[in-house]
């Protein structure tokens, strides 16, 4: 940080976006914020520097335990326990175990600037273009048969909700993933001319089990707050 | 006649063996992939939030509901979510009750359902005040099976490794309880009673921590609580 050398963009061509028109726009006479033209806010000269103009961050991850209730069969014999008073208590102690199955589906968004070189233009040699962000759902979960399936993605951009689904088994190698469990993603894109700073609110990732030998499942539901803990 | 006895005798012995070891009827299997089409469109409502799939899935139960023994329970409180989906609270509490106590892991669990369903219907009617009074039964309901199995909660939220604890009955309980905390008493007060909890018992901090940050959140979804 005591090196000034070090704050400088050598070859300038920046990100900046028209405080008017929201349009974020490349700018190759553009190299810090002290010579970004008037009417615009200054970037940065990487792609990612948008996400963070735009209040969002790369990657999101969270997960959720899912909460079921096993379907009753024979159940044993109640076995007494103690209670907080001394008394013995005959609660169903053993049958309490059919709550739940012990599954977590742990869920990831990543969000990824989408630039592209088109027209080339005086103060735009190179003719980058931003086009909007692609957004991926990750759903990672224990493979069984409470495995939740279907569903997908929901983000909510300047107040509008945009879907994308089914969550399909995810092109990745099983090498990376843990044994046992399966990855399931799904991916989209929301154009340009709909995003500007804060348009970004929210992201959920949603599934659910067609397993019948339950009684009650949550559905796996995990949401973030894109806008949040930059 | 009097020849068909071993052959009748054989079918018998051989349906007891499938009985014993649960082995699935023509009719459970029709009724059981029916019962998971219908969980398919329950899902699909949720992701859509389309009530035509609510429609299919009731449909589709209903369609199944005498078909076999063995999903009886289940379809009802597969069209209990449906009713409670589709706000019709009467038509929820009706299909609950005809669920035996007796299926759930423990009894009063069907006595939070009804309650659950009775504070959705108040809060549809803005009653505020009969929400929370609901609410406080979850709680007690909740606070009273804590209490008669106060050994094996104490057991489980005193064990060193997150891992065996976390989405364990216990912490079924306890998250639903604590959540509905929060709803009576407040966030702060819920945090504060699990707090005391944590440090009367000793138990494991890195749970309690999670389950803080969880009632701070304030996300049903996230802590997996049932029909809220």
């Amino acid at each position: 940080m005591n090196n000034p050398v070090r704050l400088i963009d050598p070859n300038g061509k920046d990100w900046v976006m028209n405080n008017d028109t929201k349009k974020y726009e490349w700018q190759d006479n553009v190299t810090t914020k002290g010579n970004t033209p008037k009417g615009y806010t200054y970037v940065g000269h990487e792609n990612n520097d948008i996400l963070k103009s735009l209040g969002v961050k790369s990657s999101y991850s969270g997960g959720q335990n899912r909460k079921s209730i096993s379907l009753g069969g024979d159940k044993a014999d109640p076995a007494p326990v103690n209670s907080r008073a001394g008394a013995v208590a005959s609660t169903l102690l053993p049958a309490a175990e059919g709550l739940t199955k012990g599954e977590k589906a742990q869920a990831t968004i990543l969000i990824s600037p989408l630039v592209s070189q088109g027209k080339a233009t005086d103060n735009n040699k190179s003719g980058f273009t931003f086009d909007g962000v692609g957004i991926t759902g990750i759903l990672t979960q224990p493979i069984s048969n409470l495995t939740a399936t279907g569903g997908g993605l929901e983000v909510t951009n300047g107040g509008k909700e945009y879907t994308r689904g089914p969550l399909m088994p995810a092109n990745v190698n099983n090498n990376i993933s843990q044994d046992g469990y399966i990855t399931t993603s799904v991916s989209g894109r929301l154009s340009a001319d709909k995003l500007f700073p804060g348009s970004l609110q929210s992201a959920n990732i949603s599934a659910g089990t067609t397993d019948n030998g339950t009684l009650y499942i949550a559905p796996v539901s995990i949401s973030f707050d894109l806008q949040d803990d930059k | 006649m009097k020849n068909m006895k071993p052959y009748f005798l054989i079918i018998l012995a051989l349906s007891s063996i499938l009985s014993c070891r649960g082995g699935n009827s023509p009719a459970d299997e029709t009724c059981g992939k029916q019962v998971s089409k219908g969980r398919e469109y329950f899902n699909n409502f949720y992701f859509t939030k389309q009530a035509v799939y609510l429609d299919s899935a009731l449909q589709i139960l209903k369609g199944v509901e005498n078909c076999s023994s063995k999903y009886t329970n289940t379809i009802f409180m597969d069209e209990m979510q449906v009713y409670f989906l589709k706000k019709n609270f009467s038509s929820a509490l009706e299909v609950l009750n005809k669920v035996p106590a007796t299926v759930f892991p423990f009894p009063s669990l069907k006595d939070v359902f009804e309650n659950k369903i009775r504070a959705k219907e108040a809060e549809t009617k803005g009653d505020t005040i009969s929400q929370r009074k609901y609410y406080g039964i979850i709680v007690s309901l909740y606070e009273h099976y804590m209490d008669e199995n106060n050994q094996m909660f104490v057991n489980t939220l005193c064990q060193s490794e997150y891992e065996k604890i976390g989405n364990k009955e216990v912490d079924f309980v306890v998250t639903e309880l604590y959540y509905y905390i929060s709803k009576t008493e407040g966030i702060a007060t819920a945090i504060n009673k699990l707090t005391v909890y944590q440090k009367n018992i000793q138990g494991n901090m890195q749970y309690f921590d999670e389950l803080k940050k969880n009632i701070r959140k304030n996300d049903p979804d996230k802590m997996g609580i049932m029909l809220y």
